[in-house]
Order: C-alpha cells, then sequence, then structure tokens
C-alpha cells in the first residue's frame, strides 16, 4: 500500500479523516479491498460499501482502461444478461384463451345484429326492403354464398336466432363477420356500445377458434 | 290422373310448398312471419271473407305447423272453382309464385272438384 507504520498509525488514531487521505493511498487500499475507490468513499459516508457498479462506471472502465483482450469477456457478459432477461425463443408467450360466449350472448348479438339492420332504415330513411338491396350492393356482402344471405335475413326478421355455429360457419368461410363489415360500409351509424362488446367477445371467441384450427378471422372492431 | 282420389300426401306436400312461399313472400318484404301473416289475413279477407277454419288455422298451415285439412281445402276449392290462397299470393307477390307449387294447386283443385269430400 506504499504507507510508513507513522501514517499507519495515526490513520489508526482516527486523527486523519479518511477524505483526506492521499489519493494514492486511497487507490491503492481499494486495489487491496478488491474493489473501486469509489465504492470505498460511499463507505466512508454510509458505513456500507458500494454494492452495485453504476452504467457510467462501466462506461468509465472500457474508455480508459480496457483493452482489446477484455472484448471477450465483456461480449460473453452481455450474453448471459440478455439470456436472463429474454425469454427462450423456443418458448411461444403464453396467450389468453378468450372466454367462450353463451348461447345467449350469440342470441342477443343477432338482436342487436337486427336492432341496427331497422336503425339503418331510420337513419338513412330507407325502407327495409331498400336497405337489405343496399345491404346487398356492399362490395363485401357480393361474396357471401346464398345460403348464407337467407339466414342473415333470417336473423334480422327475427326469425332465426343467432348462434356459435351460424357465426362460426360463416366466420371461417369468409375469415371475418360480412355482417359488421357491411354495416360499416352502408352507413356512418355507429355500433352502440353493448352490440361493440358483443361484437368483440364472439369474435374474440370465434378467431381463437379459427387459429386452433390454422384458419384466418379478422375482428371487426 | 285427375281422377285418382286426393291423399294425404298430397295435402302434405300441398301444404309444404304454401309455406315455402310463404316465407319466401316474408323474407321477400324483410317482415317477420307474423307480419306477414297479418298481411296476408286481410288480403284473404279482403278478396273471400274470414277463412274456413279461422285464422289461427291458416296461420299453422302458413307456417308449416299444419298440414292443411283435406275438408277445408275442398269445400273452398268447390265453392270458388280455385285454390284462394293461390290468388292471395299473387296479389300480394309482384312475378310468379313457384312453379311446383303452381302446378300441386292445379292438381289438387283439378282433382277436389270431383271429390264427394265438403264440409257443410
Amino acid at each position: 500500500m506504499e504507507i510508513t507504520i507513522g501514517t499507519m498509525t495515526k490513520y489508526l488514531r482516527g486523527e486523519v479523516n479518511p477524505f483526506d487521505v492521499k489519493t494514492r493511498i486511497t487507490r491503492n487500499l481499494a486495489r487491496e479491498l478488491g474493489m473501486t475507490p469509489d465504492s470505498l468513499y460511499t463507505y466512508y459516508e454510509t458505513g456500507e460499501y458500494k454494492d452495485s457498479v453504476t452504467i457510467q462506471d462501466v462506461e468509465s472502465w472500457i474508455k480508459s482502461t480496457s483493452t482489446t483482450g477484455d472484448l471477450p469477456r465483456i461480449l460473453d457478459a452481455l450474453s448471459q444478461s440478455q439470456s436472463k432477461e429474454k425469454p427462450r425463443a423456443t418458448e411461444k408467450p403464453k396467450a389468453t384463451t378468450p372466454r367462450k360466449p353463451s348461447a345467449a350472448e350469440f342470441k342477443k348479438l343477432g338482436e342487436l345484429s337486427a336492432q341496427h339492420f331497422a336503425d339503418i332504415q331510420r337513419e338513412e330513411v330507407l325502407s327495409a326492403k331498400k336497405t337489405w338491396q343496399l345491404f346487398l350492393e356492399q362490395e363485401n356482402s357480393k361474396l357471401i354464398k346464398g345460403e348464407h344471405l337467407t339466414g342473415i335475413l333470417d336473423v334480422f326478421r327475427g326469425e332465426e336466432f343467432l348462434t356459435l355455429e351460424a357465426m362460426k360457419s360463416i366466420g371461417f368461410e369468409y375469415g371475418r363477420c360480412p355482417v359488421l363489415t357491411a354495416f360499416r360500409t352502408m352507413s356512418d351509424l355507429p355500433i352502440k356500445k353493448e352490440h361493440a362488446q358483443l361484437v368483440h367477445d364472439c369474435e374474440q371467441y370465434i378467431a381463437d377458434l379459427a387459429t386452433k384450427q390454422n384458419k384466418t378471422f379478422e375482428l371487426s372492431l | 290422373m285427375n281422377e285418382k282420389e286426393l291423399e294425404k300426401e298430397d295435402f302434405a306436400n300441398y301444404s309444404n310448398l304454401l309455406n315455402i312461399q310463404f316465407v319466401e313472400y316474408a323474407r321477400r318484404e324483410i317482415i317477420p312471419n307474423d307480419k306477414a301473416h297479418v298481411r296476408f289475413l286481410e288480403k284473404l279477407t279482403e278478396m273471400y271473407g274470414p277463412p274456413l277454419g279461422g285464422p289461427v288455422v291458416l296461420k299453422k298451415i302458413l307456417n308449416g305447423k299444419k298440414v292443411l285439412p283435406s275438408e277445408i281445402c275442398i269445400t273452398v276449392v268447390k265453392k270458388y272453382l280455385h285454390c284462394p290462397l293461390i290468388s292471395v299470393f299473387k296479389s300480394l307477390i309482384k312475378g310468379s309464385l313457384n312453379a311446383e307449387l303452381v302446378d300441386v294447386s292445379n292438381r289438387i283443385v283439378a282433382r277436389a272438384l270431383i271429390s264427394d269430400l265438403t264440409i257443410k
């Protein structure tokens, strides 16, 4: 430590403020203890050694002291640090399965769709026939098969209930809900909150089923 | 062929086709079946008076829940020389009716006219 016995005696007697100790001696003491001078000063102030190295310390050391030979160790340390933080590439993040809406919720969704169809009639001042014609004229609707159109019409007329099976069949066929798509293109009338929530819940479930069967289903909202 | 007696299957088939035509009418009008029935009943009453057998029976027939009773069918056909249900459909629907329905109706009428069965 390059210190005389006299100086050591003064230090041991507490006659010298530790912050007044020569820099060279502090540096040598820190090396002897295996820590940085900064950590040693923290000990003088708080009675505890600084227990972590700051990013500034690392940056400073790399800029001032490190050599090319240190690079492999630095990179190895970085690699270990990254692998601790990131999940393994082979591990898929766990997705939560959407709740299966009840039959009553699907039924309600059908009723709200019929109501929205009727609301569009009022909003656009059209007869039911004209509104249905407008529905059929939408680009997306032109792709819908006759059997599915009949089913949709019967739901709008209040003669049929919407079911999971029906919505799944139509959703898988077209990759989205063609009714909501047509509603949005045929009128600016916004979907009511309750309707939108049910659409979201039911479509989330259908989308999950589609994913499990390697099919695609695009959410409307 | 027209001299052959009308059988249960003939009325069942006719009723099924009447139901199909009725639902098609409701779909064309974009109205519930109940509302379509009201319109049908109003038109029938306007043209022929109250339906024989009553409106409830008529509603069940149109909705496919009951077979057209042979006695009612034969009695009405003999009275008007045609089937009033077809005439009502023709007045309600623009364009032609289901061709199979018209064909079956013609055969039912032809046989009903020579049938002995009537409601007194």
